[in-house]
């Protein structure tokens, strides 16, 4: 298969000689090897100075900040955990208060209405009594005035009677006498 | 006549093509070192190419970076486009790589090195992929040139962080060295000159005949199943069973020619994944030579 | 007369090429073999290291694969 090729190689060897003669294929070409020397200082020295420096700064950058973004983030979270709990408290206060508030407001309104009434009952039996003081004293007043008149009547008809007219002083124990009659008869 | 009669003569000019074809003289050999070969042609494209990606996309970081520093707002600094993710894809996997394998603590100076390795022959093996395209990785002068590059570094860093002496010791391993004289002269010696040898010799040829090989007989690989292709497909004047036989043999050509394609593009990844990381590990073995 | 012996001489010498390489490629394919499949047992029991036990296995089929590189190289020496 590689005879035409062995033989074209011969042949052009044959002229050449030396070593790319005897490596063949394996000839390390002087015409290869210090363009590729050029290539790598130029893209060695460009990556070192230039690109590199850049890119990985790039990546400790962006790694920076993408830590710095979930120690943030993370903080965040926490404190906002925090707060929700400090809210849901405060709610729950702010209910417990509430409802503290009505139960009082409704204990006040009870012992005030219980105050009204008793005041209103009060007054209302004060009221009774006063009335029934003041009937009592006009009944008794009356029966004094009724007392005193019976009395004089009865002594001015006993006078008539008697014919005899009494001295204001007699007149007067008279009528003591009779109106303690007549008191004692009322008292009974 | 019969078409396989053809096939060795055009599998000699593909051989002959892909090993030291001059840009302008196709007798077949170089004749001077300032010859312009195809390989230099395209890795100059190849080079020029990674530098353009590189300088848009440093100078687009710079500017969003500036632009965050300036403005707080971190948003700017999210990435921008498929170029850069991409570059910085690779940087970031350059960068693990070296931390990895050198150590944390002296990882980080050899990124440039290393990604300078990686990203020149990927580009330059993804250029040889197109057809008609070449790979510097393609040609053993390229390769040779990039091992000796290798080479230098690794060397020149363990001279320095070690001495000529500690370095030169290190290649014995500290058993031997704690031997009674007579046993550590006789076997010192010899593993000496075995670790010498491969060391200051193997390394760098395997890193650049391991390249060249892989790209070669990959070119090759996919050189003579396109060149089946070509000389099955036009058959056509011919007899009837001739026409029949021959497309089938071009499509089942044609098939393996694609899934050797694909299988190229996976070698260009591998054996630029392979060159660095061999290099990071012969560097690492320089700089930490003394601890062992 | 003259010419079919350099002809013999030159299909000897593919034959000679041939071998080297064939050869020199024996053991590295074992070996490369060996290693993969070591790395891929060693992946199966321990997922989470995969990535440290590639580039371990990288390295590792680097320095088997020197061998048959050598060969390599001798092939087009011959």
């Amino acid at each position: 298969m590689f005879v035409e090729m062995a033989y074209a190689s011969e042949a052009a060897e044959g002229a050449k000689g030396g070593l790319e003669a005897t490596l063949g294929a394996v000839y390390p070409n002087p015409a290869a090897i210090w363009p590729t020397w050029v290539a790598f200082i130029i893209l060695f020295f460009l990556l070192w100075k230039f690109a590199f420096p850049a890119i990985i700064g790039m990546l400790d950058k962006r790694a920076e900040a993408i830590k710095e973004s979930l120690e943030k983030a993370e903080e965040t979270k926490v404190e906002a955990e925090r707060l929700l709990n400090e809210y849901k408290q405060q709610m729950a206060e702010a209910r417990g208060d509430a409802s503290k508030v009505i139960e009082q407001g409704r204990k006040v309104a009870e012992t005030m209405k219980e105050e009204i009434v008793a005041k209103a009952n009060e007054e209302a039996a004060a009221l009774v009594a006063k009335a029934r003081e003041i009937m009592e004293s006009e009944r008794k007043a009356a029966v004094a005035e009724l007392q005193k008149s019976v009395a004089e009547i009865s002594v001015a008809v006993a006078g008539k009677l008697i014919g005899e007219k009494l001295t204001a002083a007699d007149h007067a124990t008279l009528i003591d006498k009779y109106v303690a009659e007549v008191g004692g008869l009322n008292d009974n | 006549m019969n078409p396989l009669e053809l096939l060795p003569g055009k599998i000699a000019e593909l051989v002959h093509e892909l090993s030291v074809l001059p840009y302008n003289n196709m007798e077949g050999h170089v004749t001077s070192p300032w010859t312009l070969t195809n390989y230099v042609v395209w890795g100059l494209i190849a080079l020029v190419t990674t530098m353009i990606m590189f300088i848009v996309v440093a100078n687009r970081e710079k500017k969003q970076i500036a632009l965050a520093a300036q403005s707080g707002d971190v948003t700017a600094l999210a990435p921008a486009g498929r170029l850069v993710g991409a570059l910085e894809a690779g940087v970031e996997f350059i960068r693990d790589m070296a931390t990895d394998v050198i150590g944390p603590k002296d990882g980080p100076k050899y990124v440039p090195l290393l990604g300078t390795f990686f990203f020149m022959i990927l580009i330059s093996n993804m250029f040889g992929l197109i057809p008609a395209g070449k790979s510097i990785g393609g040609t053993i002068g390229g390769t040779v040139a990039l091992a000796l590059i290798s080479w230098l570094a690794f060397v020149w860093i363990g001279f320095s962080k070690n001495g000529a002496y500690g370095y030169l010791k290190s290649l014995i391993p500290e058993g031997v060295r704690q031997m009674p004289p007579a046993g550590r002269i006789i076997l010192g010696g010899f593993i000496f000159l075995l670790e010498f040898i491969s060391y200051f010799i193997v390394r760098p040829l395997t890193l650049a005949v391991r390249l060249f090989a892989n790209l070669y007989a990959g070119h090759i690989i996919l050189g003579v199943f396109s060149g089946f292709v070509a000389l099955f497909w036009p058959i056509f004047e011919k007899d009837l069973a001739w026409s029949i036989g021959g497309v089938g043999a071009g499509a089942l050509a044609l098939v393996f020619l694609i899934l050797m394609y694909a299988f190229e593009v996976f070698v260009a990844f591998i054996q630029a994944y392979v060159f660095t990381i061999l290099t990071a590990v012969y560097i690492q073995s320089s700089v930490h030579a003394s601890e062992h | 007369m003259e010419g079919s012996i350099v002809e013999a001489l030159v299909g000897l010498s593919a034959i000679g090429k041939g071998l080297a390489y064939g050869l020199a490629a024996i053991g590295p394919g074992i070996g490369i073999g060996i290693v993969g499949g070591k790395a891929l047992e060693a992946m199966a029991r321990q997922p989470e290291m995969a990535g440290r036990i590639q580039s371990t296995m990288f390295i590792a089929i680097a320095f088997t694969e020197a061998l048959a590189l050598l060969g390599f190289v001798l092939t087009f020496l011959l």
